[in-house]
Order: structure tokens, then C-alpha cells, then sequence
């Protein structure tokens, strides 16, 4: 029987939690498939950076690449709105409503059209990893409200998400994920979001700032892509290519799960080990991240069709989903507040 | 042929082709073709625009063309080599005095920038002349320019640490602290060897003859007042807001260039045909180095992408040493590994393959991680394929490569020296982190 | 010796006055770099007002600087060799040496570099990629097309060099 290597270049460092992720991933597949497709996990930069991985993968240097649609969106604005349609899409959509979104909502039919009409490259597409929500991220000082946070110089993603920052007054600076704890510590930002609470914890933000928002807006949704080449998947046959269909689905609730435990123990032990306090996002910064979402998302949608097209597929979803699930997601919060009230759990 | 041999081919191969005497960065892409080409087809042309991209958009090389700019002006205005001058009219008696200086500024830069080519270049434009001048021995000069360019990479901040920090899984800050001290012990020994060499042999670093010496005091303060102070302290300036953590390396760099600008035109030392020389200059040597590092990183990539060092590292999972043995296998393969590649590759790619092992041992990774560092910190010194030597020959045409090289070798000799050091004494590394954090 | 034949003679001062030209107008874009950062530095420390293009200027013009440097330093010889051996051969040596390897190390290799990285410069231009990781989010086609455009300067230069070597070759001087 013919053995196939699936090399996947990915955007993360070996010693990301989402790595880990994706050596579960590979192994699954290579189990599956009896041994038949061997997969290598390849950190940050080891054949390609992070944001030639794309073109890396459309050409086939690696056979399949990891990263977020939104380190394409260079290539096309919408590329920014699959992954992490900012606010929930400015319509509230949270991280399990953005899947159902992609599932139900005819989402993965434009993910799939996104990479085959618009960019028109050799990829066959796969999410494997929701991850959201990104922190806010670490301050220097407490904030109190929006006022306090326009004062301040904060480290955000690029691209779109940057733009909503400036639409809301915030003054937006973008570097590498290499650079922000210098930079943290040379005084050049005053605050930095990064990933999440167990990556932020290797990226030892935390020995500079004591200061952590865990209720960031401008990623409430982030879903990791696998990126595979459409020749070598072609060339795959069809019992592996739905074992891999397969394994991305399992790899979705694992992600899930995996996230949530690895997060909140990497919170304890920032709280409990290194004095680091956790705050709640300043209420009036959600009225104004919405409205500026919205603002710019508009505006990206007038100037393309494909964007306004993703982008309205995203707020029909909602309209139907927003109403019901916000209340099961209140449910889950009161029921969370008094476990923790009532002292059933530490606070 | 599997493709892990063929990557070590590529290695054998390239040894001998640098030796035919073509340039070096062109030698570099031929062999990566060729190689890459056998193993992948045309993807390997790909993988070459790619690569040469990311280093056309990588913000930390863009301080080499500022610093060699600032270098360039300042040798154009005669200004540095004052600088030099001052330091031996007031060490007139000591015995290799300018090697002090060298050494001193590099340390000092080391600790201003992450990079190497920008230190290599700089120390060379700016004290070669001097030390032409003054008799000094070429190969000496060349190994004490070289290596404490290399500081650039171990002192923080460095690019190195700042890649092997989510590498490894320990925050950069604590890398950084635990490089401090090591770095400053290579810095010790390399004072400590060309001072005690120049003692011995003052035909190494010849004292000011006697017929040069200031006849007092008071004009040696008023050189140092009026030709060198401004220099200094823009230059001390520069580096400075980067210690002071006011601005990025970069972002000093060109201020540092404009500065220096200021000065030489302050000074009257400017002219048309100067900053002329001074631009074209600054060109010709970016171009040399930041080519040669595109094509240093894409020999990596092929290299990477053959599987020979992930076939190497997964090699030596199999064995059963005792730790300390283990140890030094691993050290042994990551510097072997380091003579032909830069450290790019041997980070991302065998670090990672090695760290479970490293953590079954129970080996400390912060002192892990700093003996990597210091081991890397050598492939840059170790001929035939030494960026450090090529950096340097770029800005010193007149000083022959085999010089270079043999002045390097004396150099590794101490970096070996400081390794076992650091074996020995992990404290060295994990004191300042344990303490600070 | 006889005179070396002026059409070659043409031939290579042609060359080298493209590579020369392109190196007397790279060079000054270190200006332009270097203030647009001390902009940016000042605008920032003193008036804590960061500009968004800055960076993004200077990293490109840094990109452009060095990749179309290459050919002007290949013609002022800048390009470091390990010259040991080299230095001590007869100069028919050295140029039947070099024009070998301009011919394997070199042409080959860089033809279809040209071709490839035309072909990424192509596709971003019709895309009308920009820099996501900016703020400003400028267009990069322009800074991609420095990729091809450097490779053909230094084919042009490399080509100088062939003539020059094969000449130094069969005659035993250098041009
Ligand atoms: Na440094
Ligand atoms: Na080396």
C-alpha cells in the first residue's frame, strides 16, 4: 500500500498548547489510517514564517500548513471575517454560534469558495481549532473604563482588528509576538494583548505586567485552519481523505475542551503563583468595540461584494441565533456567579 | 539516496565548494538549488523566494545598513579614528591597550543590539584602522573584532534567545537574565586572553612608541575632552536609549546615524564627497551581508526541509547515557551542527526534538537553553562557513580571510573554555533569573 | 598583447554602467530611511503622536536597499569570496575558474529565480495584496517587484563578469 508524509508548517511555536493540539491531530490521523499517512508537525519558521505559509502550502513546499484565515486577509479583506469576525461579527455571534455559523449557517461553503473563486489557490481547507476568545491582554495599570484605555499605547493584532481599535480611539500598534516583552519592558506599549491565558504564560508577559483583562472583544471567536494542498490531497484516497475530514472534526471538540482546562490552569497559576490580578472589562468598552466593528466592517463591505457577502451570510445567522443563545449563555454565567458566590467554588 | 543523506551531502559539498574561491553567497544558493532541487523539483526555487522575502521584511536586520551608515560616517570624518587614538595616548603604556577598547565596545554594543552583522561591522570600520595603524597583529585584531561582535547574539537583548524562549517554553525575560552573566564571562576572557597574549609578545599589541606619547597629561585631557567626548556621547547616547529601554534597536540606529550626521557636519568634517563615499559604502557592505544572510537561511530551509537534522536529533533519542553524558553529546551535536549552519535551523528545528528528552533527564532548561545559546553563539566564529569572518572581510578588505580565520580559532578555544565553564558552574546562568523572577 | 575587441570592451562598459547607475541610485534611499525612523522616533517620544506608515517605509525601503544593492556590489567585487586558494592562482586560472562557475553556480540558478519571484510579485499585484501585519496596510506588489527586478541587474552584472572572466581566461589579463 502506498505511504503518504504530511508535513504541516504551522504558525506557532513547539511550545504552544495549539501545537500540542495539532501533534494529537497528526497522530490521530496517522492511527486511523493504519499508518498509511505519517504526519510531521513543524514549529514557526522551519521551512517557511508564519505569513508565507499560505503561499507556502498553495505552491506545495509543505504539503499542509496551520494558521488563522485572518493572516490572509493582505490577500483579501475577508479573509479577516472566517476565523475572527471581530465582536462576534459585530452581532454577538460567541465561539460556539461562530461554529454553528460555519456548520449550519452555510459558512464553510464560503470558507471553501474564499479559498477556491476569490484567492484562487491549490488548498483544500479544514478548521481543526477553536480557540476563542483572545484576552484583552496585560496593562500596566488598571483601567477603569474607555477613557483610560485611549490613553494608553497597546499592543493589538494587525489588519482589521487594528482599524477598530483606531475607530474607538485606542492608539493600535502591531509587532511580532517576539518583540512585545521587550517592548513591554522598554516602556514602548503600555499594554499587550497575545494569545491566550497558557501561551501568554510562556510569553512571560506577566514578569513585566501584573494587569490581565481575560474578556477581549476583538477575538471572541478564533477557529485555527489546517491548510492542505489540493494536489497532494487529490492524490489521497478517499478513506483517507475522510479520516482526515474526520480527525478535524474530532480535533474541533478537543480543541474545546483541551482550551478550557489548559487556560484556566494557566490562570491559577498566574494568579497564585506570580501576583498577577485579573479584571473584568470596563463595561462601556463593549458598546463602543460593537459600534466600531460595525463601522468598519461596513465599510469593508461597500468596497467588496465577496466581504458583504461572508458578512451578511454572519448577520442572518445571528438574527436567528443571538436572541435564543444569549440567554443560555446567561444561563451559564448566573449559574458560574452563584457557584462562586454562594462559595461552592473559590473565587 | 533518502533525503536525510542527501542533506549531509549538501553540507560535505558545500565545505568543498566554498573553497573554490566563487563568492560565497552565490556558492551558498547554488549548492541549496541543487541539492533542493534533487530532493523537491521546482518547489525549491519557492522556497527561495519566500525565504529571501522574510529577510527583506525583517525589522531587526534593517539596523545593520544604520549602523554601518553611522560607522561609515563616522570613518569618513576621521572621527573614530581619534577615538582610538585618545584610548591609546592615555593607556600609552599597556600592552595591547586597543584590544581593551575593542573588547570594551563590544561589549557595550552587545548590549545595545540582538544582532550580529551590525556589531561585526561597526567594531570593524571603526577600529581596524587604528589598529592597522598602530602595528597591531591582523590575526588577533581580527579573532577579538569577530568574536565580540558575536556578544550581539548572547548579551541581551538577543534575537537568538528571543526565538528560543517559545521554543523552549521559558519566557525571554528569564533567558535574557540567565544570559547576562555568561556573556560577561566570555567578555572577561577575551579581554583577559589578548591582554595577557600582548604582554607576553608585545608584538601583538605594541605599545605607543615613545616619540608619540603625549609629553603631559593635560593634552591627553584636552584630546579627550574636545576630539572625543562629542563622539562618545553620541555614540553612548545611542546606545543608551536602547539600554534605557527608550527605543528599539532600529529605532536608535537611524537616530544614531542622523546623529552622528549632525556631528561630522558640526565638527566641519563633511563634505559631498565624504557622504558620498559614506552612502555607497553603506550599500555595497548591507547588500554583502544581508544577501549572504538570505542565503545562509536558505541552505537552513533546504537543509530543514531535507529531515537530516531531525534525523540526527531523533538518532540520539535512542541512546542511554547518564545525564551528564547525554549532556554533552547533545552539546557536542548542536556545535557540530553549528559549523556548517547558522542557528536558525538548529532552534526551530533540532532544540525542539531534544527538549522532551532534556526534561526526562531533569537537566535545568533555563542553564539548557544558555549552553545552547553559548554553543550557537560559536558557530558564528567557526570557519570555513562563518558569517562573523565574511562580516568582517566586507569592511577590512585588507585583511586576508585566512587571517580572519586563524585569528577566529584562538577565540573558539575561549568559547569552549567558557562552555566547560558553564558546565561546571550552572549557577552562572540560573542564579540571576532565579533571583529576578 | 593585442588590444581586446572593442565590441566586448562596449559590451561590458554598458553592463557595468547599468550596475554602477542602479548602485548611484539605490544607495541614496538610506536617507529617505533613516529619516522617515527619526520622524517616527521623535513624533513618538516627543509628541506622542506615532505615525502609521514609518516603519512600514522604512522596512520596505530597507528590503528594496539591499536586494537591488546586489549587482552594484557585485561589480565593485563585494561580494566576499574565500580566496586562499583563489588569490594564488595565474589569472587564466582564476578566470577560467569563475566563468565555470558563473555558468553552473549562477546563471542557472538565478534565470529561474527570476521567472519564480515574477511570478510572486504577478500574483500580489493582481490581488492587490497589502501588509497585514501594518496598521497602515500598504500595497506590497511594489516591494515585491524589487525581488525580480534585482535579479535581472545581477544577471545583467553577472554577465559582465562571464565576459570578463573568459577573457581573463584566454588571455590572461583582467578587463
Ligand atoms: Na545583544
Ligand atoms: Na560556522
Amino acid at each position: 500500500q502506498p505511504q503518504y508524509k504530511m508535513r504541516i508548517q504551522t504558525a506557532v511555536p513547539s511550545s504552544s498548547i495549539y501545537f500540542d493540539l495539532l501533534k494529537k491531530f497528526g497522530d490521530r490521523i496517522e492511527k486511523m489510517s493504519g499508518g498509511r499517512l505519517k504526519t510531521e508537525v513543524l514549529p514557526d519558521g522551519a521551512v517557511v514564517p508564519a505569513f508565507e505559509i499560505l503561499d507556502a502550502v498553495d505552491k506545495g513546499i509543505v504539503e499542509a500548513g496551520y494558521a488563522w484565515t485572518h493572516y490572509w486577509s493582505g490577500k483579501h479583506p475577508a479573509a479577516g471575517i472566517f476565523s475572527n469576525p471581530m465582536a462576534g461579527a459585530g452581532v454577538g455571534l460567541d465561539q460556539l454560534s461562530h461554529i454553528a455559523w460555519l456548520f449550519e449557517g452555510g459558512g464553510y461553503d464560503l470558507y471553501k469558495k474564499f479559498y477556491a473563486e476569490v484567492l484562487k489557490v491549490n488548498v483544500e481547507p479544514f478548521f481543526v481549532q477553536p480557540m476563542g476568545p483572545d484576552p484583552l491582554g496585560w496593562f500596566k495599570n488598571p483601567i477603569k473604563n474607555l477613557e483610560d484605555f485611549k490613553k494608553l499605547k497597546y499592543r493589538s493584532p494587525p489588519g482589521i482588528t487594528g482599524e477598530i481599535f483606531k475607530e474607538m480611539g485606542v492608539s493600535a500598534v502591531a509587532m511580532p509576538g517576539g518583540e512585545i516583552v521587550p517592548a513591554a519592558q522598554r516602556g514602548v506599549i503600555d499594554a499587550a494583548e497575545w494569545i491566550g491565558p497558557a501561551d501568554d504564560l510562556n510569553l512571560g508577559l506577566h514578569t513585566v505586567w501584573k494587569n490581565y483583562y481575560l474578556q477581549g472583544l476583538h477575538q471572541s471567536t478564533d477557529v485555527g485552519e489546517v491548510l492542505i494542498n489540493k494536489k497532494f490531497w487529490d492524490k489521497l484516497p478517499k478513506d483517507i481523505q475522510e479520516i482526515i475530514r474526520g480527525a478535524a472534526m474530532a480535533s474541533m471538540t478537543e480543541t474545546y475542551t483541551y482550551n478550557v482546562y489548559k487556560n484556566a490552569l494557566a490562570v491559577k497559576l498566574l494568579r497564585e503563583k506570580h501576583g498577577v490580578a485579573i479584571h473584568d472589562t470596563p463595561k462601556d468598552i463593549y458598546a463602543a468595540f460593537v459600534k466600531a466593528t460595525n463601522t468598519v466592517l461596513d465599510r469593508y463591505a461597500a468596497k467588496d461584494p465577496f466581504f458583504k457577502q461572508v458578512l451578511d451570510s454572519q448577520r442572518q445567522f445571528a438574527q436567528v441565533v443571538v436572541p435564543y443563545w444569549t440567554k443560555i449563555l446567561d444561563l451559564y454565567a448566573g449559574l458560574g456567579n452563584a457557584a462562586l458566590d454562594t462559595g461552592a467554588v473559590k473565587k | 539516496m533518502s533525503p536525510e543523506v542527501l542533506g549531509f551531502v549538501a553540507l560535505a559539498t558545500l565545505f568543498v565548494a566554498i573553497f573554490i574561491g566563487f563568492p560565497i553567497a552565490f556558492t551558498l544558493i547554488a549548492v541549496a538549488l541543487a541539492f533542493g532541487y534533487i530532493a523537491i523539483g521546482d518547489l525549491v526555487l519557492h522556497l527561495m523566494t519566500l525565504q529571501v522575502f522574510s529577510v527583506m521584511r525583517d525589522p531587526t536586520l534593517a539596523s545593520v545598513p544604520f549602523f554601518l551608515f553611522m560607522g561609515f560616517l563616522l570613518e569618513q570624518s576621521g572621527l573614530m579614528e581619534r577615538l582610538f587614538r585618545g584610548v591609546e595616548l592615555l593607556l600609552a603604556n599597556v600592552r595591547g591597550s586597543l584590544y581593551l577598547a575593542v573588547l570594551v565596545t563590544a561589549t557595550i554594543f552587545a548590549a545595545a543590539t540582538g544582532i550580529v552583522g551590525s556589531s561585526v561591522t561597526l567594531l570593524g570600520v571603526m577600529a581596524a584602522p587604528a589598529m592597522m595603524k598602530s602595528g597591531y597583529d591582523v590575526k588577533m585584531s581580527a579573532g577579538a573584532i569577530a568574536a565580540g561582535g558575536t556578544l550581539g547574539i548572547l548579551i541581551p537583548p538577543s534575537v537568538m534567545l528571543i526565538v528560543m524562549g517559545p521554543v523552549v517554553g521559558v519566557p525571554t525575560t528569564h533567558l535574557f537574565a540567565a544570559a547576562v552573566f555568561p556573556g560577561l564571562l566570555l567578555a572577561g576572557l577575551y579581554i583577559a586572553y589578548a591582554l595577557i597574549r600582548s604582554f607576553i609578545n608585545p608584538r601583538l599589541g605594541p605599545p605607543l612608541p615613545p616619540e608619540e606619547r603625549a609629553e603631559n597629561f593635560g593634552i591627553v585631557l584636552k584630546e579627550l575632552v574636545f576630539g572625543i567626548a562629542p563622539v562618545v556621547v553620541v555614540i553612548l547616547a545611542t546606545l543608551g536609549v536602547i539600554l534605557a529601554g527608550i527605543a528599539t534597536p532600529t529605532d536608535a540606529g537611524a537616530v544614531g546615524a542622523f546623529a552622528v550626521f549632525t556631528l561630522t557636519v558640526l565638527y566641519r568634517r563633511m563634505s559631498w564627497q565624504r557622504l558620498k563615499t559614506a552612502v555607497y559604502s553603506t550599500l555595497e557592505v548591507s547588500s554583502m551581508i544581508l544577501l549572504l544572510v538570505a542565503a545562509s537561511n536558505f541552505f537552513g530551509a533546504v537543509f530543514s526541509r531535507l529531515g537530516s537534522a531531525t534525523f540526527i536529533a531523533e538518532s540520539l533519542l535512542n541512546l542511554q547515557f547518564s545525564p551528564t553524558i547525554m549532556l554533552i553529546l547533545i552539546l557536542l551535536i548542536i556545535f557540530i551542527l553549528g559549523w556548517p549552519l547558522e542557528w536558525v535551523p538548529i532552534v526551530l528545528i533540532v532544540v525542539p526534538i531534544l527538549l522532551p528528552l532534556v526534561e526526562q533527564l531533569g537537566i535545568d532548561k533555563i542553564w539548557f537553553s544558555t549552553l545552547v545559546a553559548v554553543c550557537l553563539q560559536t558557530a558564528w566564529l567557526s570557519p570555513p562557513v562563518a558569517l562573523s569572518a565574511y562580516f568582517l572581510k566586507g569592511v577590512v578588505p585588507e585583511w586576508e580571510l585566512k587571517d580572519i580565520y586563524a585569528g577566529m580559532l584562538q577565540f573558539m578555544g575561549l568559547q569552549v573554555l567558557g562552555l566547560v565553564i558553564l558546565m561546571l558552574v550552572p549557577a552562572l546562568a540560573t542564579w540571576l533569573p532565579a533571583k529576578l523572577f | 598583447m593585442a588590444t581586446p575587441p572593442p565590441t566586448l570592451l562596449k559590451a561590458i562598459r554598458i553592463l557595468d554602467g547599468v550596475s554602477l547607475w542602479s548602485g548611484k541610485i539605490v544607495g541614496w534611499l538610506i536617507l529617505p530611511m533613516v529619516l522617515s525612523l527619526v520622524y517616527e522616533v521623535g513624533a513618538r517620544y516627543l509628541f506622542n503622536a506615532p505615525t502609521v506608515w514609518a516603519y512600514d517605509m522604512t522596512f520596505m525601503l530597507y528590503g528594496s536597499f539591499f536586494m537591488l544593492g546586489a549587482a552594484y556590489t557585485l561589480y565593485r567585487k563585494g561580494h566576499i569570496r574565500t580566496d586562499f586558494f583563489y588569490m594564488n592562482w595565474s589569472v587564466r586560472r582564476q578566470g577560467l575558474v569563475d566563468a565555470v562557475c558563473y555558468v553552473l553556480f549562477f546563471f542557472p540558478g538565478l534565470t529561474a529565480f527570476l521567472v519564480v519571484s515574477w511570478d510572486f510579485f504577478w500574483v500580489s499585484f493582481e490581488r492587490g495584496e497589502r501588509i497585514v501585519t501594518s496598521p497602515w496596510m500598504p500595497i506590497v506588489y511594489p516591494f515585491k517587484a524589487t525581488m525580480p527586478l534585482a535579479t535581472l541587474l545581477l544577471l545583467l552584472q553577472g554577465f559582465s563578469e562571464l565576459l570578463k572572466s573568459v577573457y581573463a581566461a584566454l588571455r590572461g589579463e583582467w578587463l
